[in-house]
């Protein structure tokens, strides 16, 4: 008989790791990491209630009941059934943002999330990144003006940047 | 205590100091490595609780795979080799999102451990087997299953059509 304090202390030890993680972090990846935490906190919690009786918790041997009548197993298994979904659709989410990070660092540089504030167009700052010709998620809007080819200070100082450093990333990532 | 309670404890241990290091470390490539012995340790908890078949999907899906992706998009964005200060938010933020991460796992775990702590489980491996939660999956979950692999389709077409761009 397990206990069932142990796979509680560990979700929620996972869980509160995958807030840190998610709230702490800078770089877009390790964020990614504490996502994962969370989702793997989740299932702790699921494989744990597949272990219920059918019943759920109001099934389960306390230490004072008397034993007897144990109530059938749920056919179901609905909590390893769904921990099985949820690896999937973390790993479906997980390869959906990887793949817009690698969006982002091909057009901002950078994969530090404190230095991408933008949003787009809608930005009073925003400018289009040297080398945006080969941007696919930029329209065909108005030229740059003079003003604001300099960018903003955050997302210009993290990371080399130019049209030489863009050309052989962009090249590294197809 | 039986085998199963021990290597619950061992397994456990090892992941939620995994996690934890996972989250916290300065190297970059480290907390992907943390991050696989955070999940892979995961694994055996499944297998001590009597999920064997969830803790193969993890050791394929998790270690095989989404770390493996993790490793590539640090590479790919170049991420630097070494201790590195810039990774997490400064000291401020970083005090709170402490406090946050510790005020979930005070509520999660003090919530559960009032619902369900005073009790215990006993896993059973047969019930785990691949036979019963092929039955499961193939019978009453059928619809889900197969919902989940259109969106496992959208995600694969999604990924392709942001990485690719909508010009070429």
């Amino acid at each position: 008989m397990i206990h069932l304090a142990g796979p509680v202390v560990l979700a929620s030890v996972l869980a509160g790791a995958g807030v840190y993680g998610l709230l702490a972090r800078r770089n877009a990846v390790l964020v990614l990491v504490g996502a994962e935490l969370l989702v793997a906190a989740a299932g702790v919690l699921f494989v744990t209630a597949s272990a219920l009786p059918a019943g759920g918790l109001a099934g389960l041997e306390r230490p004072g009941a008397p034993p007897g009548s144990v109530p059938a197993a749920d056919p179901l298994l609905s909590g390893q059934v769904l921990t099985i979904f949820a690896i999937t659709i973390a790993a479906a989410e997980i390869g959906l943002a990887l793949a817009v990070i690698l969006l982002l660092f091909r057009v901002r540089r950078t994969s530090d999330l404190d230095a991408v504030r933008e949003l787009g167009e809608a930005s009073p700052t925003y400018s289009e990144m040297p080398g945006s010709a080969e941007l696919p998620i930029v329209p065909a809007g108005p030229p740059v003006s003079a003003d604001s080819a300099g960018g903003d200070g955050a997302a210009g100082s993290s990371g080399p940047s130019g049209p030489s450093g863009s050309s052989v990333a962009a090249g590294e990532v197809r | 205590m039986s085998v199963a309670e021990v290597a619950f404890a061992v397994f456990g241990l090892l992941s939620a100091v995994g996690g934890v290091l996972a989250v916290t470390s300065r190297h970059v490539v480290h907390a992907a490595l943390w991050l696989v012995v955070s999940l892979g340790a995961l694994a055996g908890v499944y297998l001590a609780l009597g999920a064997e078949v969830v803790a193969l999907v993890q050791l394929l899906v998790y270690v095989g795979a989404v770390v493996v992706l993790v490793l590539f998009a640090l590479m790919l964005t170049r991420a630097p080799i070494g201790v590195r200060t810039d990774l997490d938010a400064g000291p401020r933020r970083r005090l709170l999102a402490a406090v946050a991460g510790v005020a979930v796992a005070l509520l999660v775990g003090g919530t559960l451990t009032i619902a369900v702590g005073d009790s215990g489980v006993t896993p059973s491996l047969a019930r785990g087997a691949a036979r019963p939660l092929g039955q499961a999956i193939f019978g009453g979950w059928l619809l889900p299953f197969e919902l989940l692999s259109v969106l496992l389709l959208a995600a694969l077409v999604a990924a392709l059509a942001v990485s690719r761009g909508s010009d070429r």
